[in-house]
């Protein structure tokens, strides 16, 4: 009886066994489509190398209209539009909205499909909403084919879908920009009144100590803007001033640098000022920082690293990021009899896009608050925004 | 309860060839349902999976023609209708020239994927997927697969031509592909100017407007809709398979019930005493549903083993069949889901239970009489299971009769299946009757002994009987469907392939994808001398609705339209209306779609919907989902590309095949690489596929004729335990061993002759109710009905073989065991 017990016992567990060898051998995990990642920007850019690209070695002689296009031959190149608007009841707004042309590799592409290129344009659009303190910043990515993204000479103009930048005749000329994300749609005209400034060594602007590491850097430092700015259904008349910065390079960035802090500053008294502080890796400032300082008549002065001091004020500590800005700067030009502090018109004006970084509508001010100016500072980190803009 | 237990276990173990028997049935039942059940659902998920993964978050398509999405429209969707979640694809089959597989090459914009998270580049080695890169990227499974070539490229043979393109990476995504920036898809592909499709990121709102925004030539839908539609390309072939399984779980069911009611037969006395001493009635029906679950479970666990192992090894041609007939699956790893497995453990445990429940019904509700006169009740009773039957057939025809769903008709069948088992002891007893008036048989000792015996146990035999004829009567079924099948494809096919020679690109052979014949080959065929008239033809995919349709563009002369038989329809009139834009379509498609001579049906073009008439409806195998057939002018209008992809030649009266072919192919050679088949050729081919689909079929079959041999020889082994003493009282009586012998050999003999006997309606019967009800509704066609002599006899034979085989062991047993110790045990 008891072996009999045993016998089946000793049956069920060689069932068991067998059933759960089988099982084990049989059942093949499913791969795990849950941890697939996205393609990341970096790597839809391609390789970082520069090989077979222009570089701006020299100054050129700028020819306009025509620098106002596209240079192809260029690794990357943008059209870059900050500005202040008012509505006439008083209501403030900042906007940014920029193009960017990437070259994936160098060289003209195969003409076997209409798909075939070697661009890709990226746009950033963000809109400050001053008086209801938020900001929206959008990002759109396309290639350059089948007329969904591009520039053209004749007309001048420079599209990603829908987010156009058109330009009137002749040298210095009237701008229109469209853009629209979600519930934002922004339309401006822009004259300009200013001549165009060259930065740098006439227009060749250098980052780094290392020959070919230089942009072609040009500015039309102040605009007269007008135009519609619609927020979730409501529509504002704006008007107010912009700042164009137009630039291109295969690589800029040296090594050891880390990052930048750059100044576009619209005076009252009719002077602008453009500084961008190249920042080392040890947080210091590379010699290489540069600007200029335009009067209202349209003389330059160029400045240096040692023409001015520069001092970060507080810090902001970004609760979506994490990351960590100057919460306003003081810089001081003595030689020019500057002396301002510059204050974001709101702390939260991060990008928080593909790339990270701080980019909004700042007031210049002096010691006691009293208002000198307005302008747009851009802060960025170290990471792949630099490599985006600046590589 | 523990002494109850002891009791059964020991009972249990003193029979362990019968329990061996009741359990192995239960498991090729349940073995059977899981292979198949495992083949299915792991054809199904391998394709789901990998579609799903290369969705990614996309959850809407944009689809158009045959053609695909004019490349235009993608600029239209983004910039103008404001949709930016959306990716374009150009996607097709390219060739290995390595190895000569065919993969399917994905073309992506890198961009337009910036977001949707589906590709991810699986290596350090790989490149990043950039859309300046003309290179390909292999799938994880491709890439373990391909042999390495020294130049780090890869060669793909696509639109007939080669494209040697450096390998540029992995990409971490399930099935056999290949990927690569949409330009290069383009080319490689030959799809200059097209799309495949347009997949979307949208919420149902969103979705809702852009339907409204759509031109008339492309179609929006969701992701899901697309891939259920593949999959159910398959349902009628998963459901038909499904439900043979289902059967043979039935027939190891009468085993359990054989087992159980000997079990519980032997124990009537055991029961009796232990009512008796106290135990209670549902102590002793818990002691019957405990005996009941261990062979169930026994029976399941060893089942789901064979399962697994059976299920293992007919996924490959489960996936080749899926392959060759319904949707695109290279291979296919094994899928296990708990579901799967417990419906089967519900099925195998379920069908014990409920097959031991009459048996033990039986033996409770004998508690109080004193003998055992259930054979004298069950005769009263008789005219119930008439009653049921007959019912059942009325249910049966009222569910034909009003339904047009394949469920609809397996239940008819099902009904009816039981219906005959109802019926089947009384035919047996019928049967048995009329053989003792036989003169000849009376003067026989050994044949009225068997004959008496027969009737006697006719309540034990009669399982075994029913067991084997159902189970010889579903094979036979089987066996004249695939036969009528068979003959209706091979008439079919004669009428269709009218045509002396067949021509179409090298390249499309294989059918994964369409190739063009080259401009100038029609011209030359149809100058060649010999030839006197040439029919070309072209093969596109497109809907009706959410129905994929083979669109057929036919240039025929008079002697290609005789190959097509109309069912519906007048001929001449049929073509005549054809010749202005009508079109005919075939038998599945009319089930499917409920159409008629005269009715409109709407497809899905280039162009937008095409409204056109139907003029005649053809016989037609070739596809279950349904083709049309268009007159090629019209279907130039309608259609991106008209390039016909295959021709037929009509020789003219007395050229030999072989005068033609040979000058013809050197003439047409520097045109284009060509295939030149007979017709014959091709039905041979046709046939071979035909008969591979049905490979399953015929693993299922084997399997049920051997749950049934291992029913009889159950229900034998039962049948001689129980009647041990009555021998040993014949051999003291000095019947010789070898005269038992022969006297068990007479009554299996005669047991399995009468199950033939009533396999052969119950057989034909269920062929019936396969050609004519389940086929029309799974596929959609007519098949004719053909039986044959020799599938009738070889049923018969097959029955008394198999009753003789079971026979053999336990008659052996009782002959050669000696009278007096049985006398003296008892």
């Amino acid at each position: 009886m008891k072996s009999e017990m045993k016998h089946w016992r000793a049956a069920i567990l060689l069932l068991v066994v067998c059933a759960a060898l089988a099982l084990r051998a049989l059942l093949q995990p499913a791969p795990a489509s849950s941890s697939v990642a996205a393609i990341e920007v970096g790597d839809a850019l391609g390789s970082a190398s520069s090989a077979g690209y222009a570089r701006a070695y020299a100054p050129r002689s700028f020819v306009f209209p025509a620098d106002h296009a596209a240079h192809p031959d260029f690794r990357n190149e943008w059209w870059y539009f900050t500005g202040n608007l008012r509505d006439p009841a008083g209501r403030a707004f900042g906007y940014q909205l920029t193009l960017f042309r990437i070259a994936i590799a160098p060289g003209a592409p195969a003409e076997d499909s209409a798909w075939r290129t070697h661009t890709v344009y990226m746009g950033h659009f963000a809109i400050s909403d001053l008086g209801a303190a938020r900001h929206l910043g959008f990002e759109r990515y396309s290639r350059a084919a089948l007329g969904l993204a591009g520039a053209t000479t004749t007309p001048l103009a420079i599209w990603l879908e829908d987010w156009r930048i058109e330009a009137g005749d002749g040298a210095n000329p009237r701008w229109h920009l469209q853009a629209a994300a979600k519930d934002v749609t922004l339309q401006l005209t822009l004259e300009p009144v200013r001549a165009i400034v060259l930065q740098g060594d006439d227009g060749l602007s250098r980052k780094s100590a290392e020959p070919g590491n230089a942009s072609y850097y040009y500015s039309v430092p102040r605009l007269a803007t007008q135009g519609t700015l619609t927020l979730d259904g409501q529509r504002f008349a704006v008007s107010g001033q912009s700042w164009l910065d137009r630039e291109w390079s295969t690589s800029a960035l040296g090594s050891g640098q880390s990052g930048w802090d750059w100044f576009a500053l619209q005076f009252d008294d009719g002077r602008e000022l453009m500084y961008y502080r190249l920042r080392r890796s040890d947080g210091s400032s590379d010699p290489l920082s540069a600007g200029t300082l335009s009067s209202a008549a349209g003389i330059l002065r160029h400045l240096h690293s040692t023409d001015l001091t520069l001092e970060a004020r507080g810090e902001w500590r970004s609760p979506y990021s994490g990351l960590r800005y100057p919460a306003g700067w003081h810089l001081a030009v003595p030689a020019a009899g500057i002396d301002v502090q510059v204050v974001p018109k709101l702390a939260e004006q991060e990008m928080r896009l593909s790339v990270h970084y701080w980019e909004g509508a700042v007031s210049v001010t002096d010691a006691q608050g009293r208002r000198l100016g307005e302008g747009y500072l851009e802060m960025t980190q170290d990471g792949p925004a630099v490599r985006t803009r600046w590589r | 309860m523990r002494l109850l237990l002891r009791a059964m276990l020991r009972e249990l173990s003193q029979h362990p060839l019968l329990n061996a028997l009741a359990i192995f049935g239960i498991a090729l039942g349940v073995a059977a349902v899981l292979a198949v059940q495992i083949a299915s659902i792991s054809a199904r998920a391998s394709f789901e999976r990998s579609t799903q993964t290369l969705s990614g978050h996309t959850n809407y398509v944009i689809e158009g023609g045959p053609a695909g999405v004019p490349e235009a429209f993608y600029r239209t969707l983004r910039i103008e209708l404001g949709i930016r979640d959306s990716a374009p694809v150009v996607s097709g089959w390219v060739q290995l020239e390595t190895d000569g597989r065919w993969c399917e090459l994905i073309g992506l914009d890198p961009i337009a994927e910036l977001g949707f998270g589906r590709l991810r580049v699986a290596s350090e080695a790989s490149r990043s997927f950039s859309p300046a890169d003309n290179g390909v990227w292999v799938s994880t499974q491709l890439a373990h697969s391909l042999p390495h070539a020294a130049d780090g490229t890869l060669t793909l043979r696509a639109a007939e031509r080669s494209h040697r393109l450096p390998l540029a990476g992995v990409i971490d995504i399930p099935g056999s592909r290949l990927f690569a920036d949409i330009a290069s898809a383009q080319v490689i592909l030959g799809r200059g100017g097209w799309l495949s499709r347009i997949e979307l990121q949208l919420d149902d709102r969103q979705a809702q407007h852009l339907r409204t925004q759509l031109p008339a030539d492309l179609t929006l839908r969701s992701q899901r809709e697309r891939n259920e539609q593949v999959t159910q390309l398959s349902s009628a072939f998963d459901f038909n398979l499904t439900s043979l399984s289902l059967l043979v779980l039935l027939i190891g069911a009468f085993l359990i019930f054989s087992t159980m009611q000997f079990v519980v037969t032997r124990r009537r006395t055991l029961y009796r005493r232990l009512y008796a001493l106290g135990v209670t009635r549902g102590e002793l029906a818990g002691l019957i549903a405990v005996e009941a679950a261990i062979l169930g479970s026994l029976g399941t666990l060893l089942g789901g083993v064979i399962g697994l192992w059976l299920g293992h090894g007919v996924l490959p041609l489960f996936v080749r069949t899926v392959d060759d007939l319904y949707y695109p699956l290279a291979t296919a790893t094994l899928t296990l889901t708990s579901v799967t497995l417990l419906k089967v453990t519900l099925l195998g445990l379920g069908a014990t239970l409920l097959a031991a429940c009459w048996p033990g019904r039986e033996a409770l509700r004998e508690l109080h009489s004193r003998a055992p006169e259930h054979q004298a009740r069950a005769d009263q009773r008789r005219v119930r299971p008439l009653l049921l039957a007959l019912a059942g057939i009325g249910a049966a025809l009222v569910i034909i009769a009003g339904s047009r769903g394949l469920p609809a008709g397996f239940l008819a069948l099902a009904l009816l299946v039981t219906a005959a088992v109802l019926v089947m002891p009384d035919a047996l007893r019928c049967l048995t009757r009329r053989l003792h008036p036989l003169p000849l048989l009376r003067r026989s000792l050994l044949w009225r002994l068997a004959l008496r015996d027969i009737d006697r146990h006719r309540q034990r035999t009669a399982i075994a009987v029913v067991a084997l004829a159902v189970a010889l009567g579903s094979a036979l079924a089987m066996a004249v469907m695939i036969d009528s099948f068979r003959s209706g494809v091979e008439h079919w096919l004669h009428q269709l392939l009218q045509a002396d020679i067949y021509v179409q690109p090298q390249a499309a052979v294989g059918n994964h994808q369409a190739v063009p014949l080259a401009p100038g080959v029609v011209e030359r065929l149809q100058a060649s001398p010999g030839v006197a008239a040439v029919a070309t033809y072209q093969r596109v995919e497109t809907r009706s609705g959410q129905r994929s349709v083979q669109l057929i563009a036919l240039d025929a002369p008079p002697q290609a339209r005789a190959g097509y038989q109309l069912i519906s329809g007048e001929m001449a009139a049929a073509w005549a209306a054809f010749d202005h834009g009508a079109v005919l379509i075939s038998e599945p498609l009319a089930w499917h779609a409920q159409l008629g001579v005269g009715d409109q049906l709407t497809l899905a073009s280039d162009h937008g919907p095409l409204r056109l008439r139907v003029a005649g409806i053809f016989r037609d195998y070739g596809s279950e989902h349904g083709r049309v057939l268009l007159a090629r002018p019209y279907f130039a209008r309608a259609f991106a590309d008209d390039r016909p992809g295959s021709a037929g030649l009509f020789l003219t009266a007395g050229t030999p095949t072989g005068e033609v072919l040979g000058p013809l192919a050197a003439q047409l050679s520097p045109l284009q690489a060509l295939d030149f088949r007979s017709a014959a050729e091709i039905l041979t081919a046709s046939l071979a596929v035909f008969d591979r689909t049905f490979s399953i079929t015929a693993l299922v079959r084997v399997i049920a004729l051997t749950v049934a041999v291992a029913g009889v020889l159950g229900s034998l082994l039962a049948l001689a335990i129980e009647r041990r003493r009555e021998f040993a009282i014949l051999r003291v009586l000095g019947l010789m061993p070898g005269e038992l012998l022969r006297l068990l050999l007479l009554e299996c003999g005669w047991l399995g002759l009468a199950a033939g006997l009533l396999a052969l309606p119950l057989g034909l019967g269920m062929a019936y109710m396969l050609t004519a009800v389940i086929n029309r509704r799974a596929f959609g066609w007519s098949l004719p009905f053909e039986i044959s002599a020799e599938t009738l006899l070889s049923t018969l034979l097959l029955a008394v073989l198999a009753a003789l085989l079971a026979g053999i062991y336990p008659a052996l047993q009782l002959a050669r065991t000696p009278a007096a110790r049985t006398l003296h045990e008892e």
